[in-house]
């Protein structure tokens, strides 16, 4: 039967297989490719806001642009701190491999221009899988164009730099404490830096690429995102440049002079507003490589036997160079508080100028099995309020503090901002002033309890001439220019305003008052007594630290330092001097502190001895730089004198000159007439001097050696230097040249000195009446 | 009407010397699908091939595409032989094809060449040749002319499936050694295609699911990797680090095209966070340069190709040539499907490159060379038909 079936037939598809086939072809012509369009509709449209992100999130590479990180500037504008761009240089050894760049070409340069080793880059570049070693850090511009030329010359795509930025502090050390400093990372980790970080460092921006799997660029640029960083801040402080030199440079030698053991602090203060003008501690160390120690420290390290006890040493030593001494370390004051007890004496009426005191040398209190002894033992006999003051006599203020009484005496020490009563009596008492500076210790008082018990008046009676508590030199420095200015207690600070990009202020500060604590009428009486501490030439114990023709108050101290002799059995002292100019309308406070004078100076260890003569020095220099004219009495007449012009008197008019101005002439030479004179026309030396006068002869170029003056009166120095053609001029004022003693001298004692040279010196007066530790 | 026919009998005459012009729209399809397909090789493969993490190219951006140029200019060549051939030939060489083959995927466990633990390739010369590439349209052609040779027999198990099923068996065991997952699929499938279309019993490709599902479970356990492409497909972003990262890629790249794409070679996923980007996974950078509608766009030109194809297969008035077009629309079918499927991961990562776009000269040359046999097959559509 088949074969019968014609070929045709036979052939052709049946029915079955047309409609398998249509099945077919509604399957795999429009079934599953509805189905793949809507799988493509899923996950293109409705889902491609989450898949592009997610895309997003592995093509685009973040790469952070720092912003600029503000400059500091002092009050007049002179840069304290500021970032500069460097760079980074890194090695991408993947292509290096990729192009086949030439390695020891790289490793030669690098190391030639970057000044590290070669076979280190050489390894570096050996690194095949990755695509980022670093060669160097924070590469300086010059050196970075350098090696930015050689990459370009050769075309290499393996070497490559990346920007960073660097602080850079102009005046390395200066103003260390205030100013603070950066870590590697740009952030700020100690004063003003680490305090207004978040102002001075700004919003970095951020800087997106398309990069593929390695993260180096696409072959074309499709895709960047920039996103700007917001530049910091730039900072105000109200440090003064100058003034800030002039604490440092009189700090700095007191610390010499007088074999200071363990630091020194110095804050000078806008009494009016609070403002810190200058604030230094010693040891300060360079801004620029704050990691870097004394060599004091690095020859111990060297010496320690355990890399433990090197690196001890090293933190030991980097925390002591970091610490701001006037507002991290708490101390007695001891005499300089005796401003704060005459104020609150006077202000609640319990004294007058008018009162009297009696010192015998020693006065007994309740509670006390021992009586207090006055730095005096022999006693200062009846004296006034002012004498009394003047006297720094303990005697007397025990008694003061008795008729103020506890109660009102922790009132005021809780107005001056020493101690917050809290409410709860038995309590030790602490405050801080709240400057905007990290580090800020807290007082430490006795309770209440403590302190007003009835049986025991031995804290009140100590309290009264700075003992038996703790504050930090700025509380006090704080509280005094209260006392002084009317009466405010203003909060102290660093920053002045911030400034945009534009210069315009974003932040001014207003100087803040804290409270009112004494009234005008008590502030002028506390002026015009602590005038007189340092203005009286017969009795002030602050006189060391007068000007001429300047009107200065203050007030010395001097502190056992009663715990650390408990602990170690040793006697040491604080030293310090609080003063403030002009008296009679007060600007500008400071404060000298010296911890632990050496018995190596040979001076006598106490605040009238060594640092009234320091802030007396940093006044001469600060007060006329401030703008306030020296006005001269008769008194300060008899100070240093400008020289003459000679040249071409004859000889006799030139000695007859001399004689008129008090100076002595010495004649060189055969001539009639002046040719040349020793020391040059208007260069300031004590009276009685001997100028040298030259006719026909012109001074010899010999250098001689400087003697040692140090110990000798004023009057003996001068003369002395006069046998070596040298000369001397007071930085001090001068009373009573035949008692005042030479204190330092500007040069060494056995250095080169030409000639003509005028030597500074710093005189004290140190006859026997007022040697004490007041 | 006289003077109709007479027209007609001389145009008969005509095609005795010459045979009639082939399917002009398949054709079309086939050459755009094609330009598109290698325009988009050179796309996708440029990044791949400069940056040259394997070490192959050189650097040299368009070596992907040069060579995928030259395979798709001998790949024109051979669908135009191919479609000149008349189909007695086909029909006439259609077992030597299959024992070729099958000859071919014998000796690849001996002369093979290895690459990624498979041995899948022949070398011959300068190039590569993949024999279940040319098994797979062995059983086409093959069963098609047994389907012929058993027509009325195919209702029969004896007849109608076990001599096929032992062919097949035959070649899934020889791929199974390879081992190559996907081409074995795509065998089974094409062999049971041919089946249906030949009219054996549904009750059998029932039979056949069951045991394919059974035989899927035994694959599965016998080959672990089997089995963690399991738990991928089922969530990729559990594991975007190592097993799902090829398909989590592949997710990036279509999402992130949206609805417009972000334009012809724009990609960024080929930046080789997408691997096989110009191989199996092309289609994503396809979706993700030319966006929804472009994908879409292409789609439908695929849809349309094989929609024609069944249609030539339908209009063929020979069984052998029906069955041969409808067989190979069918296998294009499966494999532009499960690609789309795979990239999209509708279904277990598996590797099956998309006709005309994947970069590979076997597959190309084989895939050209059977559209070659579909134009052959459309010219012997009946008067009328022709171009319609």
């Amino acid at each position: 039967m088949r074969k019968t079936v014609s070929r045709k037939q036979v052939s052709s598809p049946n029915r079955t297989m047309v409609r398998r086939t249509l099945f077919l072809m509604a399957v795999c012509g429009i079934l599953a490719f509805s189905v793949l369009a809507v799988r493509l509709y899923i996950l293109q449209v409705r889902d491609h806001a989450k898949y592009e992100e997610l895309a997003m999130s592995q093509q685009l590479r973040e790469t952070g642009t720092s912003a600029e990180r503000g400059t500091i500037y002092d009050c007049n504008m002179n840069i304290l701190a500021m970032s500069a761009n460097v760079d980074n240089v890194y090695l991408s050894p993947a292509e290096i491999a990729m192009y086949n760049e030439d390695r020891e070409l790289i490793a030669d340069k690098l190391s030639e221009i970057l000044g590290l080793d070669r076979e280190d880059i050489l390894k570096k570049t050996e690194n095949n899988g990755s695509w980022y070693v670093t060669v160097a850090r924070k590469v300086e511009k010059e050196t970075a164009d350098k090696v930015r030329e050689f990459k370009n010359e050769y075309k290499l795509k393996g070497v490559r730099l990346e920007s960073d930025t660097k602080r850079y502090y102009p005046y390395s050390s200066l103003a260390c404490h205030v100013i603070g400093f950066v870590g590697t990372d740009n952030y700020g980790l100690d004063g003003v830096e680490a305090q207004y970080d978040s102002a001075l460092c700004g919003t970095s921006g951020k800087y997106m690429r398309l990069a593929n799997a390695y993260g180096t660029a696409l072959l074309f640029d499709q895709y960047e995102g920039y996103t700007g960083a917001e530049n910091g801040l730039d900072l105000v402080t109200t440090i003064d440049l100058t003034i800030q030199h002039y604490v440092e440079k009189s700090l700095y030698q007191a610390v010499e002079d007088y074999d200071i053991q363990n630091g020194a602090g110095a804050i000078a203060m806008d009494v009016k507003t609070g403002k810190i003008l200058a604030m230094a501690s010693i040891g300060g160390y360079d801004l620029n490589n704050f990691l870097d120690v004394s060599d004091e420290a690095k020859k111990a390290i060297e010496e320690a036997p355990t890399q433990e006890e090197k690196d001890q040493i090293l933190a030991d030593a980097q925390r002591l160079q970091w610490r701001n001494k006037t507002l991290s370390d708490t101390y007695e004051p001891g005499s300089t508080f005796k401003i704060i007890t005459l104020s609150m004496a006077l202000e609640e009426g319990k004294v007058s100028l008018d009162d009297s005191f009696f010192c015998g040398g020693s006065v007994q209190v309740q509670g006390r099995t021992n009586p207090v002894r006055c730095w005096k033992t022999s006693g200062h006999g009846s004296q006034s309020l002012t004498q009394a003051v003047q006297h720094s006599c303990n005697a007397a203020f025990v008694n003061i503090g008795m008729r103020v009484g506890a109660q009102a005496f922790y009132k005021y020490c809780d107005a001056f901002g020493f101690l917050e009563l809290t409410g709860d009596s038995s309590q030790q008492l602490t405050a801080k002033t709240g400057i905007d500076l990290g580090g800020e210790s807290g007082s430490i008082w006795w309770s209440e309890d403590t302190f007003y018990s009835e049986k025991n008046k031995s804290q009140l009676a100590a309290a009264s001439f700075g003992q038996t508590f703790t504050i930090t030199p700025l509380q006090l420095i704080t509280a005094v220019s209260a006392c002084v200015n009317g009466g405010y207690l203003m909060q102290p600070y660093v920053v002045e305003s911030l400034l945009d990009e534009d210069g315009l202020a974003v932040y001014n500060h207003k100087p803040k008052v804290v409270r009112r604590v004494i009234s005008e009428e008590t502030s002028k009486t506390v002026c015009s007594i602590l005038e007189q501490v340092v203005g009286d030439p017969n009795e002030g114990t602050g006189r060391n630290a007068a000007v001429a023709g300047y009107r200065i108050g203050g007030k010395t101290g001097t502190s056992e330092k009663v715990s650390y002799e408990a602990q170690t059995g040793k006697k040491e002292y604080i030293v310090s001097f609080i003063g403030f100019a002009p008296a009679d309308d007060p600007q500008i406070a400071l404060l000298v502190m010296l911890d632990s004078p050496g018995s190596g100076s040979g001076v006598y260890v106490s605040g009238g001895q060594m640092a009234a003569p320091t802030v007396g020095k940093m006044f001469a220099d600060i007060l006329p730089y401030m703008g306030i004219e020296p006005k001269y009495d008769e008194s300060s007449e008899k100070a240093d004198k400008p020289v003459p012009d000679l040249n071409g008197l004859s000889v006799d008019d030139a000695k007859t000159k001399l004689s008129e101005n008090g100076f002595d002439c010495r004649l060189i030479g055969s001539g009639t007439t002046v040719t040349a004179q020793l020391p040059l026309t208007g260069c300031v030396i004590a009276e009685g001097s001997t100028v040298i006068i030259y006719a026909d002869a012109s001074p010899s170029a010999t250098l001689e050696t400087m003697p040692g003056i140090k110990g000798l009166s004023y009057a003996d120095a001068v003369k002395e230097l006069s046998k070596y053609g040298v000369f001397a001029r007071s930085n001090t004022v001068v009373r009573d040249a035949e008692n005042q003693k030479v204190l330092t001298q500007s040069v060494k004692a056995g250095g080169d000195i030409k000639h003509g040279t005028v030597v500074e010196v710093t005189l004290v007066s140190d006859d026997e009446s007022i040697l004490g530790r007041y | 009407m006289q003077y109709g026919s007479a027209e007609l009998r001389i145009k008969e005459t005509k095609d005795k010397t010459k045979r009639a012009g082939m399917d002009i729209s398949f054709l079309a399809l086939v050459v755009i699908l094609l330009a598109i397909g290698v325009t988009m090789v050179l796309s996708a493969s440029f990044a791949r091939a400069y940056f040259d993490p394997g070490g192959v190219t050189k650097g040299k951006a368009t070596y992907y595409f040069i060579r995928q140029f030259i395979f798709a200019a001998l790949g024109v060549a051979a669908m135009i032989t191919c479609s000149r051939l008349p189909v007695g030939f086909y029909k006439r060489f259609s077992m030597p094809v299959l024992i070729v083959a099958v000859i071919l995927l014998m000796l690849v466990p001996i002369i093979g060449t290895n690459a990624n633990g498979a041995k899948r390739w022949i070398g011959l010369g300068a190039f590569t040749i993949q024999p279940s590439e040319i098994a797979k349209i062995g059983i086409i052609l093959a069963f098609a002319s047994m389907i012929c040779a058993r027509r009325g027999r195919m209702k029969s198990f004896r007849y109608g499936i076990l001599p096929f099923a032992a062919i097949l068996a035959a070649i899934v065991g020889l791929l199974v050694l390879e081992p190559h997952f996907s081409a074995s699929i795509i065998i089974v499938a094409i062999g049971g295609v041919m089946l249906f279309l030949g009219g054996a019993r549904l009750i059998w490709f029932i039979a056949a699911a069951v045991a394919a599902g059974g035989g899927i479970a035994v694959l599965l356990t016998m080959f672990p990797y089997a089995s963690t492409r399991i738990t991928t497909w089922r969530d990729p972003f559990a594991s975007t680090s190592d097993e799902g990262y090829q398909i989590v890629q592949s997710l990036y790249s279509i999402g992130s095209g949206g609805l417009t794409g972000l334009g012809l070679g724009q990609s960024r996923q080929k930046y080789l966070y997408l691997p096989e980007e110009h191989n199996d996974f092309i289609f994503s950078v396809v979706c993700e340069e030319l966006g929804f509608i472009g994908a879409l766009l292409i789609l439908t030109l695929f849809a349309l190709l094989i929609i024609r194809g069944y249609w030539i297969a339908l209009h063929s008035a020979d069984r052998y040539s029906f069955l041969v077009a409808a067989g190979i629309t069918t296998l294009l079918a499966i494999q532009v499907i499960l690609n789309v499927a795979v990239v999209t991961n509708l279904v277990p990562c598996t590797g099956i490159s998309l006709p005309f776009f994947s970069y590979g000269g076997t597959a190309l040359l084989m895939q050209m060379a059977e559209m070659g046999i579909v134009l052959s097959i459309s010219r012997d559509l009946p008067a009328g038909r022709v171009g319609g």
